[in-house]
């Protein structure tokens, strides 16, 4: 299969507007400026099938839609490339080596939910990215893509980039506006929603990098052909970062669909060591984690979903036999400590109680008791928080529980790791 | 502390987004890229630029992990130790480090040269083990790296 | 409207009620604890989580908005697992030191855990402390005068700091770090000192934010409330004195949505030393050898009324005159007045101490100019404009200042005009300073920039071409131009004001003390009534001139007849007025006046000559001074009679709006003090008046039914309902 977005990821100086051009850069923006209206792309973008790569997997096209058109407040584009779910690396590549797709992208979108303004909040550790991103949006304000009467169409539109500053909670969408807005980036209640009280209380849509890096190719090639790759509710391809023990780690751009095994044996070149594979993690560390019996589940939202997992932003750890499940369980525990905002009570205290019991087990001085225990503290948290943080950082616990309870017995009963982990780093 | 030269791209920023708010994360940016680090009279000062509170801006920035607080060496390093790396040895490679540089995790250089930090997931996770020291991510990285980046940077001090 | 359904329970409700709200309808408690009504919902704690049919997830019932047909459980299993949930949650980190901490008793984390809590503990985990001081255990930490933090109880529910940003418009106090370190703090050094802090203390659920004034002093369970009211200004909040046999140990907001609507400044709420302070006048005194000493009550009231009659006697009743204040209670000033009237036999009252410049009196038939205010407090937060003139609003009426931070929340345009600048002056689209005494001249450069722009509403005004006419004529004269020179504010200035003003929908204006004794108050508030009039809001709601008078019954004061030309209604004397204070002075140094009896003012730190008002007091026979403290007025009295402090009689207070609300009493009297109104009577049955009342609410009674604007008030409701209490 020809890749869409990648196709020229390791093209020399991609980056740069002229050599996007000669590749075929901005064909679709001139397109939809000329010969569709807002409407129509949005119609086309609806019949693309297009999820958002994000996470939740929101159909985009739906969601350009609940933009209120006869609206007079000014609307706001966002691109959402805070990529801070560990095991996620694929819009850091897009960014930095294709930020003209991301940015012909943002145009088209904005032009289709009619916003004059966007932004590209990109997270503050990503400063190369930042900064390649501020160069290409130069490029286009010099070669008449942003600022006023873009190509002569009437259209206008400024675009910025945001840096972050070190914050996972502002790949919230709510957040991720706080944060623009200068604010201590708390989630904010749902309804009401972006679409209509969003960045600086107006209407706003925000998608993740790799959504709108798709979207000139299907406004160059219609929403059909997006539809007919990958599968029939997950359409399109999908960038997997694989992570891990395997022996190819790296992105992925492959259709929807493809298995898990295909993605770690064919396309990773297996595990590394010809070890044996004891886990994987499909969709970043906030999804479920599944057992090798899962190797032949189909890596999309619906196939993983009713594996009892999710496809996330598509990076998939790899985990072999000698990692310690317990240990990987205690490392994610940490991480949504850290990250967890404060704003709600579940998510706040909750976080904090996990990591503190699994740190313990981990440590030799877990009790029998431990393990319902923190099933109940998870229980506590799922589905009860002002964001869906919340569930990040319990779901995990829960599922390695669930797949793994033997390896937290022997934890708890030997006060040791089940397998030898021994030292990576040579 | 700030340049003057700082100042004024500060109070520019004033007026570039809707909300002055907005201007306080890319204020902090230009601080850290001119000063390295924040302390309270820097905050002050960001305020003061920015027609804001000091507690606006104390707040705000008190949320966010990014930028250093006074203190910090010249070369920040922050060796990323989430799932994907440590599964790949970034223990190893923080003990590496702590080793090499004679400093615990959290701690600075005597010569105020290094900062050695934990940090979460840097989104390298396919060229595990990674660190970043100041905005230069280091990626795959091994003993003989480490001792490669560490020697450039003593040189450069 | 919309109908649903709450644990089985059908009730409709307005559109965009949430279910928090219809729940409370029903009588359904949910608990909370980061929801308060005045603040922005939040839905932070998950502790009002519900149960809604066909969501698979629990809702904020604080934020969720009703739909037709909903079907909501509060008291499922579910609900009730969540709720145990939260708390368990909340339970984990905090020191339980519920034995030491001020908040018990009244803490409503204690109280929900109580109800829903586990009686196990589930965490063995160390618990996580916001170490203050490494060498302490204990983590409090002074973080301003009246404030004490323990983060250490904190549950996040960032009240406080809402309070502060979004009812006070401050911000000393904030929010800091994030997730489970998120941490309410002060900027370091920078202590929360503003004149609502105290609110803190009492809108946190828990102990975190304790007050120091109360801290380690009581169990608030050995304690009992008095509902009674502020005496501090005029905007007369209603609060609760928590005592102890005579002490009081701390008060509290009793929230009144038309008044206060839960909120109380930091002198209303800390200022209670005077009541049991050790200066307290305990016993009479009076001055033999030119030195006061203690006298029993029988002596000296037998000195004082033997005095008055003999002065009486010898020169007249116009030879004594009485001085009432805006610090006592409706009951005392109308027996005050009807002392002077019906048993010495004068009108030679007053109150108004402060000023040599006098307003008209009002009449009982209209609510005239010189009434107070037009508009009630809950209307200030309606308007789209206020100008705030000659106030220093925060000082002066601190609640009614909340209201207008309200209003400008609201997006409200707040205008503020003064000689100096004042803290409101932040929240000012326009804040302008003129030069003292030129209020006039300011405003006539108002009135003429609507004139000649013709920006005046003429269908609207009711003006007459020749009445604007004559008002140009007079605004627009030379002299009027080259006065306007004086003001020290330029064109451009009066220019963005005025289209402020016509821009607005409505109107209210607020003047302080600076307009009320200004040598030309009348002249300003008549330019201030030509200015509502010719931007067309008069008879407007949310619209009008409101003065507002400084104690917490001086409007009181005024309705029950303190005042020379008044009896008690406005109703005007029949014959010759008698003398207002100003003139009590010149009558003293004419040696027409020998005796004065004072009631709770204190003309030596109040009037603006006090060299003068000193020597002439001085003059006088008898000065009889009725106080509680030893005020500088009362320093040089003859006698001087100890009355009772407002937390201990009962009666009414008129404040600021009008509004009469009842003073409850906490305890007797200190020591061998007694009530003002009690006094009276005494000296009036030594004189030989009937004088009987059983209490306070027999005075009342007779002042409904003396007081054409109070007639129809009844004691027993009084304060209770909204309509109730409200002069007419």
């Amino acid at each position: 299969m020809e890749k869409i977005l990648f196709k020229y990821i390791d093209f020399p100086e991609q980056y740069r507007i002229d050599t996007y051009i000669k590749n075929g850069g901005y064909r679709g923006l001139p397109k939809a400026l000329e010969e569709l209206s807002p409407v129509q792309i949005i119609e086309t973008v609806k019949k693309s099938g297009l999820r958002g790569r994000g996470g939740a997997g929101f159909p985009t096209g739906l969601k350009w839609g609940f933009v209120p058109k006869d609206s007079q407040k000014p609307k706001f584009l966002l691109c959402n490339a805070d990529e801070g779910e560990p095991g996620t690396f694929k819009d850091r590549s897009l960014i930095e080596n294709n930020p003209h797709q991301l940015i012909e992208g943002m145009i088209i979108a904005s032009y289709a939910i009619g916003a004059h303004k966007a932004f590209i909040y990109i997270r503050g550790e990503f400063a190369f990215g930042a900064k390649r991103l501020s160069e290409a949006i130069g490029e286009c304000y010099k070669n008449g893509y942003l600022g006023k009467n873009i190509l002569g169409s009437g259209f206008d539109l400024d675009l910025d980039v945001y840096r972050g500053a070190g914050a996972y909670v502002c790949g919230e969408e709510t957040s991720l506006m706080e944060s623009i807005e200068g604010e201590r980036a708390n989630p904010r209640l749902k309804p009401p929603f972006p679409a209509s009280v969003g960045l600086y209380k107006n209407p706003t849509v925000i998608n993740n990098v790799e959504t709108l890096s798709n979207i000139s190719h299907i406004v160059l090639n219609g929403g059909e052909w997006f539809a007919n790759i990958g599968m029939p509710k997950s359409t399109g391809t999908k960038i997997f970062s694989l992570s891990g023990h395997v022996n190819k780690p790296g992105n992925y751009e492959l259709p929807m669909g493809i298995t898990v095994r295909e993605l770690i044996f064919e396309h990773g070149g297996g595990i590394k060591d010809d070890r044996k594979l004891k886990a994987v993690i499909p969709g970043g560390v906030s999804t479920p984690i599944l057992t090798p019996a899962s190797l032949d589940v189909k890596m999309d939202f619906e196939s993983l979903y009713e594996a009892g997992s999710l496809l996330g932003s598509g990076a998939t750890i790899v985990m072999d036999e000698t990692s310690c499940i317990v240990k990987a369980a205690y490392r994610i525990s940490k991480f949504f400590e850290h990250e967890s905002c404060g704003k709600c009570v579940p998510c706040r205290e909750g976080t904090r109680w996990i990591r503190l019991i699994l740190e313990r087990i981990e440590n030799g001085k877990g009790r029998e008791e431990d393990i319902e225990l923190l099933r109940d503290i998870c229980t506590n948290i799922i589905a009860k928080t002002v964001c869906p943080l919340g569930d990040a950082a319990a779901v995990p616990i829960m599922s390695s529980i669930e797949k793994f309870r033997d390896e937290y017995e022997y934890h708890i009963k030997n006060k040791k790791c089940m397998v030898d982990l021994g030292t990576r780093f040579v | 502390m700030l340049s003057e030269i700082a100042k004024k791209k500060i109070s520019e920023l004033k007026t570039k987004f809707p909300e002055r708010k907005s201007a306080i994360l890319p204020a902090m940016h230009m601080v850290l890229e001119e000063v390295g680090f924040y302390n309270k009279d820097i905050l002050k000062q960001v305020a003061g630029l920015l027609g804001l509170s000091e507690m606006e801006v104390a707040e705000t920035v008190s949320f966010y992990t990014y930028f250093p607080k006074e203190g910090v060496g010249k070369y920040h390093i922050q060796v990323c130790t989430n799932l994907s790396c440590m599964l790949l040895g970034a223990e190893g490679l923080v003990s590496y480090l702590e080793e090499k540089l004679k400093i615990k995790v959290g701690e600075t250089t005597p010569d105020g040269i290094f900062t050695l930090s934990a940090v979460e997931c840097l989104g390298s996770c396919g060229t595990a083990p990674m660190m970043q020291v100041n905005q230069i991510y280091y990626e795959n990285l091994n003993r003989a790296k480490i001792d490669q980046i560490i020697d450039d940077l003593k040189m450069k001090k | 409207m919309v109908t649903l359904t709450i644990d089985g329970k059908q009730i409709i409700v307005e559109e965009g009620t949430t279910i928090l709200k219809a729940a409370e309808k029903l009588g359904i408690e949910i608990p909370t604890f980061c929801y308060h009504d005045q603040l922005e919902t939040v839905g932070a704690c998950r502790m009002c989580l519900v149960e809604v049919e066909k969501i698979p997830k629990l809702q904020v019932a604080c934020a969720t908005v009703v739909s037709e047909g909903m079907v909501v459980r509060t008291d499922s299993p579910q609900v009730v697992n969540a709720r145990k949930g939260v708390l368990e949650f909340l339970l984990i980190n905090h020191p339980l030191d519920c034995p030491v901490c001020d908040k018990g008793g009244e803490c409503e984390l204690q109280n929900l855990v109580f109800k829903y809590g586990s009686d196990k503990s589930r965490f063995v985990e160390g618990k996580r402390r916001y170490i203050v001081d490494p060498k302490s255990k204990y983590d409090d930490l002074a973080i301003g005068p009246h404030i004490i933090r323990n983060m250490n109880r904190c549950i996040q529910c960032r009240k406080c700091v809402r309070f502060i940003n979004e009812i006070a418009g401050e911000d000393d106090l904030g929010t800091f770090k994030r997730g489970s370190k998120t941490e309410i703090n002060i900027l370091p050094d920078i202590p929360i000192d503003n004149p609502y802090s105290g609110n803190v203390t009492e809108i946190c659920p828990v102990g975190a934010l304790t007050s120091k004034s109360f801290r380690y002093k009581i169990r608030v369970w050995q304690t009992e409330a008095i509902p009674t009211v502020c005496p501090q200004c005029a905007d007369g909040c209603n609060i609760r004195i928590w005592k102890k046999d005579e002490r009081i140990y701390r008060i509290t907001s009793r929230r009144n949505d038309e008044v206060d609507e839960g909120f109380l400044c930091d002198k209303g709420r800390f200022g209670f030393d005077f009541v049991n302070h050790p200066d307290r006048l305990k016993n009479p005194l009076i001055k033999k050898n030119g030195k006061l000493s203690e006298a029993p009550w029988d002596e000296t009231i037998k000195f004082v009324t033997s005095s008055f009659m003999k002065i009486k006697g010898e020169t007249g009743s116009d030879s004594l005159a009485g001085v009432g204040s805006g610090k006592v209670t409706n009951e005392d000033n109308y027996l005050f007045q009807k002392f002077f009237r019906s048993v010495i036999g004068t009108n030679n009252i007053d109150h108004r101490v402060d000023s040599k410049n006098l307003l008209p009196s009002p009449d009982t038939q209209i609510r005239n100019k010189y009434f107070g205010m037009k508009n009630t407090i809950n209307q200030i937060a309606n308007s789209k404009l206020i100008l705030v003139l000659g106030c220093d609003l925060e000082k002066e009426h601190p609640i009614i200042n909340l209201r207008v931070i309200k209003a400008r929340r609201k997006g409200s345009s707040i205008l503020v005009a003064n000689p100096v600048s004042t803290r409101l002056n932040r929240f000012a689209q326009n804040g302008l300073l003129y030069k003292q005494r030129t209020e006039t001249d300011f405003l006539n450069g108002v009135l003429r920039e609507i004139i000649e722009t013709k920006q005046y509403d003429n269908a609207k005004s009711g003006f007459s071409s020749s009445e604007i006419e004559d008002l140009r004529r007079k605004v627009s004269s030379s002299d009027s131009l080259k006065a306007l020179q004086t003001t020290g504010i330029g064109a451009e200035n009066i220019k963005s004001f005025v289209n402020a003003l016509v821009k607005a929908e409505s109107i209210i204006i607020l003047c302080g003390a600076e307009i009320i004794s200004n040598p030309k108050n009348v002249e300003i508030i008549n330019s201030l009534y030509d200015l509502i009039r010719l931007t067309g809001h008069q008879d407007k709601d949310n619209s009008g001139v409101n003065l507002l008078w400084k104690h917490s019954n001086s409007q009181g004061t005024l309705d029950c007849g303190i005042l020379p030309d008044r009896l008690p209604g406005y109703v005007r004397i029949s014959g010759k007025p008698g003398l207002n204070f100003n003139l009590m002075l010149e009558a003293v140094n004419q040696g027409k006046i020998k005796a004065m009896y004072i009631m709770g003012s204190d003309p030596l730190s109040e009037y603006p000559d006090r060299e003068y008002v000193k020597s002439t007091l001085g003059k006088l026979e008898i000065l009889l001074v009725q106080d509680i403290l030893i005020t500088e007025t009362a320093k040089i009295a003859n006698v001087i009679l100890p009355g009772a402090s407002f937390a201990e009689k009962e009666g009414t207070f008129t404040n600021v709006e009008g509004r009469v609300q009842k003073l409850n009493k906490a305890f007797d009297p200190l020591a061998d003090s007694k009530a003002d109104g009690q006094i009276i009577c005494l000296l009036a049955q030594a004189m030989g008046h009937e004088f009987e009342y059983r209490t306070p609410k027999d005075i009342f009674k007779e002042l409904t039914g003396v007081s054409p604007i109070y007639s129809g008030m009844d004691w027993e409701t009084l304060g209770l309902s909204k309509k109730q209490g409200k002069v007419k």
